[in-house]
């Protein structure tokens, strides 16, 4: 039964394969429809969810995790690595919304996507991203969780760069692949010492469990924080985060599953997955609770200023991301993972909402340049404003039970800065958030003529997700409202020590988190609501500069890098190796044609040099005989 | 001895001959090469023996000796002979300078350098090498139109001279320390004057060195090379390059083997100092040479000097030293013979001279004489599956053996170095377009002389890669063990 | 004759009867072609009947010249069957992609004896023989480089020359000195492998200057740092197949004779300088690396990119432990594979568009659908992604410098950024993104180019996928190595 897990993982695989072949096949030699592409690219998701949901099940009927061993993929000395699959509760939960939101944006791409010229590889690539995704969340070792983490970004560039003619898109593809590299280099890092310390016989995270106690504590903390930077990487928290909004160069349903449900959150999976480890290295965990308050702050600042609809939508991921890091950095990790949970309904539904808007404005992405578009697209409307409501964590939509549970655990934590950075942060997302929102779809004359709303193939997504926003949330319903807390309950296992709040306390986090959104709300509104959409807006400023972090990095890395790769080429090499190499032949020719001098023809010179020769040798004699 | 004096004799016999005015340029040199080819067939008669007497005791005494060693130094002298009049041959017929009289003296010095392999006495030695040196001077200057020609071989002759006198002194000093001028014999007086001053012998022993230094061009005495090589006609300088020197090593081998053996430590750091100097030189010189004829005389040089390397280190490892020495002079004769040879065939016409911009694109004309001559370069160079490299290992193994690896190192320093100059020519050759116009007058791969020369390349290939796979032909291990065998030859009291 | 001599004559004859006959360049380069296929044949068999054992099979001897003990010994262990296989490989694709390269029968003929001296390099287990090959082995590449080089060839290719001769003389003044030590200990003579690394008496003076003599003709053929200067300019300068044969064999052979016989002879050695050898790796892999970015001539920025990953291939030879080494072996094949592909596909570019600078390129992939796919699968090789085989062996590697000292480690893990900054640049600058650039003259791959690439992407990626099964044959005797010869145990 449990080679189930194996299929999940390889019919995305399978299918990526089929319609990269069928792409190639109908650029090259005869045009195939667009129809055959559109079935394989339904077909294998939706199987594969039914696979997630069978494997779901198998397990609520077992006491133990699934295990699948394919095969054995390394085998050096005594050391062993399985390619295999671990079926417990987390990776199943994962799956669960990986397939169920990823399916739903895949519908709603096939309409998005119509009549591009790049249909297929557009799902190929798609489906080689699942499947490396459902591979990082299944796995049952770190390297194999290593090889779907590569290969997540790898499809994130190839997705990015997708309209490849255009050279910015190709710079953002690679910026976010160099970048992404940077955080798994120390996650490679990371491995190696875990491997060196940590590893037996066979490197799989049930083993690692196990003698994860014989790593000392200095090692056990590098190892934490090295596979922290790569998570960093993977999930845009400071300072590795710079990739993640240019990567909205990528068609928008790209941006919808990658770079908001699914791949940025692999970084706290993996947080989660390594509990273990973190679990006794609680001071890291407080560093990883730092950088993500920080990032969540310093995103939302930034978005407040942004003027390109999916840029905006990019910094709250960020921000989003950073809520999840103070909750697994404080061990928290089910909270983390139940926010992960309701983020993907409500920022998949954000995107997927902006993206019909894009399309409804021939690919218009500036805020100021929309307004009164609930006239044109209600549904969409309603939608994103539930979405809006869900993500500045207004009851009762989904981002608020799950952000509400992170303030919570941050205030009982004893870190009151990290939940005083929440509380702020969080009356900046529904400001910028509702922000975006009146622009978009409020203001007064705005000045777009033809718009027209987008067809129900992508709609239907819309709502689907929009009941995922709204009523994702009582999956983790607290006890205070008489919940069962169902997610928290679902992933006992992660959870460092539970944090008791009185209900008292517990309430009035509740008021203030809840004023806090609708204070933000409010600034908006009385902004934004009737925004004239005639009068310009001129963005300036440090924070719509981004704080000129970009610029620095640039001057940093780039440019220093170039410079040094020239200095390298051109001096080092030419100038000085080979200098040498070629002077030292040069040299001796020259030197060839200095003596050639004595070369004259004169026998006299020749005759002289015989006889100072012999002298010289009955010199030699004289010293020796005697 | 009888094949010596079948060829003195029939050197003889043509210079009466050529005085008649019905024979003619063909015929002369049919004769020498009818004379050349008995002498070698009798040499080969006794080949591979192991066997030492002294001729017609009653007459000569200890004058000459006849022994396995000097057998197998008759056989490359007479076959190096032989190559260079065949090679000669389309040579000497083309132009019509040579006079009859130019195959006698040929004839005389060979039998002039044979006579000297068989010398067993410093005396008989030197008129040996006399008769050989004389001729050859004549033979260099032999084409009277050419001032070149004059000046190099008068050049030739003086230095020559010179060279001589250190001869007559050194053997006077040495008898005036032993007292006898034969071979075997000085060897034995000298053991016994063990820990007694020999300061004369040595003294002598030095000058008559110098006088084989000379002949063999190594540093100081090697300025004349080039420009008498480059002076003289090009199967003169072939003959003078390859045979010569084998003679000369013929002797000045036996003399430090046999004789000299107890004082040879003295030069050590001597022969040192003169190994550096001769592959250095040889190498600077070599390597900014313009005209392919100067640049092999340039490079015989450092040949030398790779030789020397070999006879220094007879000392400690004498029987594979004497064998490699042996054995390069083989590869290295067989090399030269074939690129001389090649070079004069192609320039039988004077009015093309041979520098290396000549050769720019030639293997696209004549694929073949292009490639020949690379695998002449090929094994000059010492590049594997060649004749040449086999040598060189022989002779920088027998100097590791002797514990002179530095020397080696020197050698493989001057190796790398030859490897640009030769590698030059074949770039040269196969790289560019071929520019058709210079090479109308080269002619066509026809008659004897190409055939001897695509001999000598087999050779080449088969003593570079030549091994027991195929039983019964003589390959690299035969060579060798026929060397041994002429080196035992040596201590046969 | 055994079946190790018959791969290692048969092109060799072939070539032979080919030059003598009055065929065409057609007819020579399908012969080369056949042959290639069935040394393919062969090596498959050397590979189906090669036991699991770390002991050299197939074995054959005989006398080559008696006085001086000198024999002619092949045979082959699981490293060499490696390379083996991925020589056998890889030669009939890269005649695919030559198929309409050079028109001219020299050129196949020089491929053949190419092939000859490639196969006795690697079966030897006869110092000179080894020697014997190694020269020999260069003047057939001497010839393409000079007769089918583009620019200033004729200069490079006496500079590679020179230079690599230099190298292998010293190397070869080294084998000597053995081969006497040897007569002197036990008063025979021989250069044989196995008897020379029973030499006793070599005092660690000596041992230090013969092993330099050997590391510095490897270091030259491989390159390592200093000693890279001839790379560029013949690696621009030569033709496809040239370039093909230096970067993906020959310079694997280097890394291949250092393990094969330096390993061997000087045990303490290698074992002492294994740290200096894994800075200079390292040092090599981030200086060509970082060197490789600005490059615009796409050749000279592959030759860096694979001077880069050699540095890291010889670090990881160095890393004493089986993790390193099974890296190594992986990442020779990988490499060159990836890399021999690029460069054969770089040749393709070439024929359709001339030679151009990156500059000049741009907007291939509209026009040339399969090769874009082709290029990056070999880029992602090269890359180390995942699921391909170059993520293995530099995992490999990674993981056996880091056991062999963390810190070293660290540094070396840095290939995972050093490749990516330039590859990824080249493939947007050159590939993807339309620029003004007119390439119009571009077009896909041919039917038989197709074929010819496809073993080499699938290899990719099976041996990414499922490393194991090719890593079999190899551990045991990479096993062997450090346990017997360097005796630093497995898994340090």
């Amino acid at each position: 039964m449990s080679v189930v897990l194996a299929w999940i993982v390889l019919l995305p695989l399978c299918s990526s394969v089929l319609l990269g072949a069928m792409y190639l096949f109908s650029i090259t030699k005869r045009r195939i429809a667009q129809r055959y592409f559109t079935f394989v690219a339904l077909c294998s998701p939706s199987v594969v969810f039914v696979l997630g949901l069978a494997a779901l099940r198998e397990l609520m009927l077992r006491a133990d995790a699934l295990h699948y061993h394919a095969y054995v993929w390394l085998r050096i000395g005594e050391y062993r690595v399985d390619m295999g699959f671990l079926g417990d509760k987390l990776s199943l939960f994962m799956v669960f919304f990986i397939t169920l939101v990823g399916g739903l944006i895949h519908l709603y791409a096939t309409s998005y996507m119509n009549k591009d010229e790049g249909y297929g590889k557009f799902f190929a690539y798609f489906h080689l991203f699942t499947a490396s995704m459902l591979l990082l969340v299944l796995a049952e070792g770190p390297l194999m969780l290593f090889v779907g983490w590569e290969g997540v970004g790898l499809c994130s560039y190839l997705l990015i760069s997708f309209y490849y003619h255009d050279n910015a898109n190709v710079v953002a593809g690679n910026k976010a692949f160099i970048v992404n590299r940077v955080g798994d280099l120390g996650f490679l890092i990371g491995l190696a010492m875990l491997f060196f310390y940590g590893g037996t016989y066979e490197f799989s995270y049930k083993t690692l469990a196990l003698h994860i106690g014989t790593i000392p504590p200095e090692i056990l903390t590098s190892i934490a924080i090295a596979l922290f930077i790569g998570a960093m990487g993977k999930s845009a928290q400071i300072p590795l985060y710079v990739w993640l909004p240019d990567a909205m160069a990528g068609p928008t349903p790209v941006s919808a599953l990658i770079h908001a449900a699914t791949m940025v959150t692999a970084g706290v999976y993996m947080v989660a997955r390594f509990h273990f480890l973190y679990d006794l290295v609680p001071h890291v965990g407080i560093f990883i609770a730092y950088i993500g308050a920080l990032s969540a702050l310093f995103a939302a600042l930034i978005a407040t200023k942004q003027s390109d609809i999916k840029k905006i939508l990019a910094y709250s991921t960020m921000s989003q991301l950073g809520y999840m890091f103070v909750s697994v950095g404080l061990g928290a990790y089910d909270s983390a993972l139940f926010h992960v949970f309701t983020h993907a309904f409500f920022k998949a539904l954000l995107f997927m909402g902006a993206g019909a808007v894009i399309v409804a404005l021939h690919h218009e992405q500036n805020i100021f340049k929309m307004g009164e578009m609930r006239r044109v697209m209600p549904l969409t409307y309603v939608t994103m404003l539930i979405a809006t409501l869900a993500i500045s964590g207004i009851p009762p939509f989904a981002g608020f039970f799950s952000k509400d549970e992170i303030l919570s655990v941050a205030f009982g934590s004893g870190h009151y800065e990290l939940w005083l950075i929440g509380v702020v942060t969080a009356v900046l997302t529904s400001y910028y958030m509702f922000r975006l929102f009146f622009l978009v779809f409020e203001g007064t004359h705005a000045s777009h003529s033809q718009a027209r709303d987008v067809g129900w193939v992508m709609k239907a997504p819309l709502v689907a997700l929009a009941l995922g926003a709204t009523f994702a949330g009582f999956l983790g319903l607290p006890e205070l409202f008489g919940g069962n807390h169902l997610i928290g309950e679902w992933l006992r296992v992660w959870k460092r020590e539970a944090f008791h709040l009185s209900h008292l306390v517990e309430g009035i986090l509740i008021a203030l988190n809840v004023g806090a959104a609708l204070a933000g709300i409010a600034i908006a509104y009385q902004k934004f609501r009737f925004y004239d959409k005639r009068v310009a807006y001129q963005p300036e400023g440090i924070v719509y500069r981004k704080f000129y972090l970009d610029e620095l990095y640039d001057v940093l890395f780039v440019r220093s890098i170039r410079r040094l790769s020239r200095f390298i080429a051109e001096t080092t090499d030419k100038k000085l190796v080979d200098r040498v190499v070629m002077g030292l032949s040069r040299g001796f020719i020259e030197a060839g044609d200095r003596i050639a001098w004595v070369q004259n023809a004169s026998v006299r010179l020749y005759a002289f040099i015989m006889i100072a020769g012999i002298g010289a040798a009955s010199c030699y004699l004289l010293v020796v005989l005697r | 001895m009888i094949a010596f004096g079948c060829v003195a004799l029939g050197a003889v016999l043509l210079m009466l001959l050529s005085a008649m005015p019905k024979v003619r340029m063909e015929h002369c040199s049919l004769f020498a090469f009818v004379t050349l080819l008995i002498g070698l067939i009798l040499t080969l008669a006794s080949f591979g023996e192991l066997f030492t007497f002294f001729p017609l005791p009653k007459i000569f005494h200890k004058m000459v000796i006849v022994d396995s060693y000097s057998v197998y130094f008759d056989a490359i002298i007479l076959s190096g002979a032989l190559v260079t009049s065949l090679i000669g041959t389309h040579y000497f017929q083309a132009k019509r300078h040579f006079k009859k009289e130019f195959f006698s003296l040929f004839l005389f010095s060979v039998s002039g350098m044979m006579l000297l392999v068989h010398a067993s006495e410093l005396l008989s030695a030197f008129i040996a090498l006399e008769i050989a040196s004389l001729s050859l001077y004549v033979m260099i200057g032999f084409q009277k139109v050419h001032d070149k020609r004059v000046e190099a071989s008068f050049q030739y002759l003086v230095l020559g001279s010179l060279a001589g006198i250190f001869f007559l002194l050194g053997s006077a000093f040495v008898y005036a320390g032993l007292g006898t001028t034969i071979l075997g014999e000085m060897g034995n007086r000298l053991d016994t004057l063990m820990g007694k001053d020999v300061s004369l012998v040595t003294i002598g022993a030095t000058l008559i060195l110098a006088t084989f230094l000379f002949k063999i061009s190594a540093f100081p005495f090697q300025n004349w090379t080039i420009d008498v090589y480059d002076g003289s006609s090009l199967p003169v300088s072939a003959f003078m390059a390859a045979t010569f020197k084998v003679a000369i090593f013929g002797f000045i081998l036996r003399l430090m083997l046999v004789d000299f053996d107890p004082i040879r430590d003295t030069w050590d750091t001597l022969f040192i100092v003169v190994i550096i100097a001769t592959l250095l030189y040889g190498s600077f010189l070599a390597i900014i040479q313009k005209s392919l004829k100067r640049m092999l005389a340039a490079s015989s040089i450092v040949h030398t000097g790779y030789l020397l390397i070999a006879f220094v280190s007879i000392g400690y490892a004498g029987e594979s030293a004497a064998s490699s020495i042996i054995y390069y002079l083989v590869a290295y004769f067989l090399s030269a013979m074939g690129a001389f040879g090649l070079i004069s065939y192609i320039a039988a016409d004077e009015h093309v001279r041979v520098t290396y911009e000549d050769f720019r694109g030639f293997a696209h004309v004549h694929p073949y004489m292009a490639a020949m001559l690379s695998v002449f370069m090929l094994s000059l160079a010492g590049i594997p599956s060649t004749i040449g490299f086999v040598g060189k290992f022989y002779i920088f193994t027998g100097a590791i053996e002797a514990g002179y690896t530095f020397l080696a190192v020197c050698g493989v320093v001057a190796t790398f170095v030859s490897v640009y100059y030769y590698f030059k020519l074949i770039a040269l050759m196969y790289f560019y377009p071929a520019c058709d116009s210079d090479w109308k007058d080269v002619p066509s791969l026809k008659g004897i002389t190409p055939l001897t020369i695509g001999l000598i390349a087999i050779a080449i290939i088969w003593g570079g890669i030549g091994n027991t796979f195929i039983a019964y032909f003589p390959g690299v291990d035969f060579l060798i063990d026929t060397a041994r065998l002429s080196y035992m030859s040596l201590f046969i009291k | 004759m055994g079946v190790l001599s018959w791969i290692i004559f048969l092109p060799m004859a072939v070539a032979f009867v080919l030059l003598i006959l009055p065929v065409g360049a057609k007819a020579t380069r399908n012969g080369a072609f056949g042959v290639s296929l069935v040394i393919f044949a062969l090596a498959f068999y050397v590979h189906e009947h090669f036991a699991l054992s770390a002991q050299m099979q197939f074995y054959e001897q005989y006398d080559w010249i008696k006085s001086y003990g000198i024999t002619y010994r092949v045979g082959v262990d699981g490293f060499s069957l490696i390379v083996l296989m991925l020589i056998a490989t890889l030669l009939p694709s890269a005649y695919l992609l030559l198929w309409h390269n050079e028109r001219s029968k020299s050129y196949w003929i020089s491929m053949l004896f190419i092939q000859s001296g490639i196969s006795g390099t690697l079966f030897s287990l006869d110092l000179f023989l080894f020697y014997f090959f190694w020269e020999a082995m260069l003047l057939p590449v001497f010839m393409i480089i000079g007769l089918f080089g583009s620019g200033n060839r004729v200069f490079s290719t006496l500079k590679i020359t020179v230079y690599t001769i230099m190298g292998s003389l010293f190397m070869f003044v080294s084998i000597l000195y053995l081969g006497v030590a040897h007569y002197y200990e036990f008063g025979a003579w021989s250069f044989a492998l196995s008897d020379l690394v029973r030499i006793s008496t070599l005092t660690p003076m000596n041992q230090t200057f013969l092993f330099a003599g050997f590391m510095i003709a490897f270091a030259i053929k491989i390159p390592l740092f200093p000693f890279h200067s001839w790379l560029l300019e013949t690696y621009s300068t030569s033709p496809t197949g040239g370039v093909f044969l230096l970067s993906s064999i020959m310079a694997k052979l280097g890394v291949y004779a250092l393990v094969r016989f330096t390993m061997p002879l000087f045990p303490d050695l290698f074992v002492a300088y294994a740290r200096f050898f894994i800075g200079l790796g390292i040092f090599g892999l981030i200086y060509f690396g970082v060197a490789a970015i600005v490059q615009d001539n796409i050749k000279k920025m592959l030759a860096y990119s694979s001077a880069s990953h050699l540095g890291l291939i010889s670090a990881g030879v160095f890393s004493l432990n089986l993790q390193g080494l099974t890296g190594s072996a992986f990442l020779i094949v990988a490499h060159a594979i990836a890399t021999g592909g690029l460069f054969l596909l770089v040749g393709v570019m070439q024929r359709h568009l001339g030679i151009r600078p990156l500059s000049a390129l741009g907007g291939i992939a509209k026009r040339a659908p399969w090769f874009s796919v082709y290029f990056a699968v070999m880029l992602f090789c090269t890359v180390g992604i995942p699921g391909t085989n170059g993520f293995v062996a530099e995992l490999l590697i990674v993981l056996g410098i880091f056991h062999y000292n963390p810190y070293l480690g660290v540094l070396a893990a840095l290939t995972v950024l050093v490749a990516a900054s330039y590859m990824f640049w080249v493939f947007q600058k050159a590939i993807l993104v339309q620029s003004g650039n007119d390439v119009s003259q571009m077009r896909d791959l041919s039917f038989h180019e197709i074929v010819g690439l496809f073993p080499l992407a699938f290899l990719i990626v099976a041996m990414g996928v499922y490393p194991d099964f090719f890593l079999a044959k190899i551990t045991p005797t990479l096993q062997y190595y450090l346990d017997t010869i360097l005796h630093v145990g497995g898994n340090a």
